[in-house]
């Protein structure tokens, strides 16, 4: 006869093998919450860290700007000279326009004519209309052959011949109506 | 023979019998609350600072370039021309410092000025504050006047007007000039006059600046009005040391009160 008979066998060599594997399942568990946590650890510091940087970097910001702004009279006086030099380009450009295009008419005609009369008209002073004075009409006919001219017509190709007057003194006036082109101001070689 | 019947879940019994996955199971709990509540919140924050830094980091480096340029500025050549630049375009209306140079051309030129009219138009106003009617970045001020002199005198003064602060140009001319009859061309010594309209520019452009924006760059084409600029000639407005008096009349004429070095009329002094 046996000594004891065991009922539960079964279910004890169940409950052995669901212990086994639950122990494996806790040591995989306890892992991973092992590197959850370090992962949060890491990120909390890296968190604290990147906030301390910005805070210097944010500190910084606060010293320059204090240090621009005692410098402010300089900005201000240096900004409004850059302006200036942008507005005077604009200026010196539309009256070497003029000078150049007198200069050029002054000289073009030769001795005994000479620019009695001048205006500026357009939104940019582009067209100038001025009078040329000869002391005789030998010297306006030369005027008038010298405005057909290919070197004019090639410098100053919108060109207008207007009325044709004469004074009690002789003196032969032709008025002249040009457009003058756009001029970029450039370094003189 | 009977099903065997599904026995209900007994906590306890599980408890004693399962303790370590009941164990498994509460530190995957935590686990997962761990993750949710801790770390992707402090990743995304993380994250986050990063782009901030990055973005700090390139303003700070511009407030830095910027205050570099501010330091150096003073330094640097073209600072020397700013009062030149402002006296050429001046940022008020110079009214006196066009008719201060007109004398000085005058003076220099040898031409007599027989006519001159200036409209200055709105010169100040209740809050001293500039009505801009202008072309936005100047605005111009027109003068009138008939010059006398020889043809020669009326060339220099032309020449001189241009050149001369503030930046004046010649809009209108009309010249009369005598001609030699012998040699068909305008005679250099003979009388001659002239009427001219000269306008000459301001500056009335608003500038506003931020910290961050950095300093204007010269071109080379400022570089070129710079030179061009060289040729001016400054004009600068007399400075008034002394107090021009108009005598020491007694103008009150109070009696027993005398001012020192007064002069007192022989009328009779009235009485208080």
């Amino acid at each position: 006869m046996p000594k004891n008979i065991n009922f539960v066998r079964d279910r004890q060599r169940w409950v052995e093998k669901a212990q086994a594997q639950d122990q494996k399942i806790l040591l995989f568990s306890s892992i991973a919450l092992g590197i959850i946590a370090v992962i949060g650890i890491v990120a909390g510091v890296s968190h604290w860290l990147l906030s301390r940087n910005l805070d210097s970097i944010l500190s910084e910001q606060k010293s320059t700007k204090s240090a621009i702004l005692a410098e402010q009279p300089i900005e201000e006086s240096y900004t409004i000279f850059a302006h200036k030099l942008r507005v005077l380009t604009d200026l010196f450009g539309n009256r070497k326009n003029k000078q150049e295009a007198l200069t050029f008419f002054s000289k073009f005609f030769g001795p005994g004519v000479i620019i009695s009369q001048l205006s500026y008209s357009g939104e940019n002073n582009e067209i100038l209309t001025f009078s040329l004075s000869a002391q005789d009409i030998f010297t306006m006919e030369r005027v008038f052959k010298q405005l057909k001219s290919p070197e004019l017509l090639a410098a100053y190709p919108d060109i207008t011949r207007g009325g044709l007057s004469r004074n009690d003194s002789g003196v032969y006036s032709l008025k002249l109506t040009v457009v003058l082109p756009d001029i970029v101001l450039e370094k003189e070689s | 023979m009977n099903k065997k019947a599904k026995q209900p879940f007994n906590l306890q019994l599980f408890l004693h019998t399962r303790r370590s996955l009941a164990i498994a199971i509460g530190l995957v709990l935590a686990s997962v609350i761990l993750l949710v509540a801790v770390c992707i919140p402090q990743i995304k924050a993380s994250l986050e600072v990063n782009t901030t830094i990055a973005k700090e980091n390139e303003r700070l480096t511009k407030l830095k370039q910027k205050f570099s340029e501010l330091s150096n500025i003073t330094y640097q050549p073209e600072y020397e021309q700013i009062d030149f630049v402002s006296a050429t375009l001046p940022s008020h209306k110079p009214l006196l410092e066009l008719i201060t140079s007109l004398y000085a051309v005058t003076q220099k030129s040898g031409v007599v000025v027989s006519n001159f009219e200036i409209s200055p138009g709105l010169v100040s106003t209740s809050s001293a504050e500039y009505v801009n009617t202008g072309k936005g970045a100047y605005d111009s001020l027109e003068l009138k006047l008939s010059v006398g002199g020889t043809y020669d005198q009326l060339q220099q003064f032309m020449l001189l007007t241009e050149t001369v602060t503030p930046f004046t140009t010649i809009s209108e001319l009309s010249l009369n000039a005598t001609f030699d009859n012998e040699s068909a061309t305008v005679d250099q010594s003979k009388a001659s006059s002239a009427s001219l309209v000269t306008t000459t520019f301001f500056f009335t452009q608003p500038i506003s600046v931020s910290l961050e924006q950095p300093l204007p760059k010269l071109t080379t084409t400022d570089q070129i009005v710079l030179n061009e600029l060289a040729s001016f000639e400054k004009i600068d407005l007399p400075e008034q040391n002394t107090i021009l008096g108009g005598g020491s009349e007694d103008i009150f004429r109070v009696a027993k009160l005398r001012f020192p070095g007064a002069q007192v009329s022989s009328e009779t002094v009235s009485e208080l």
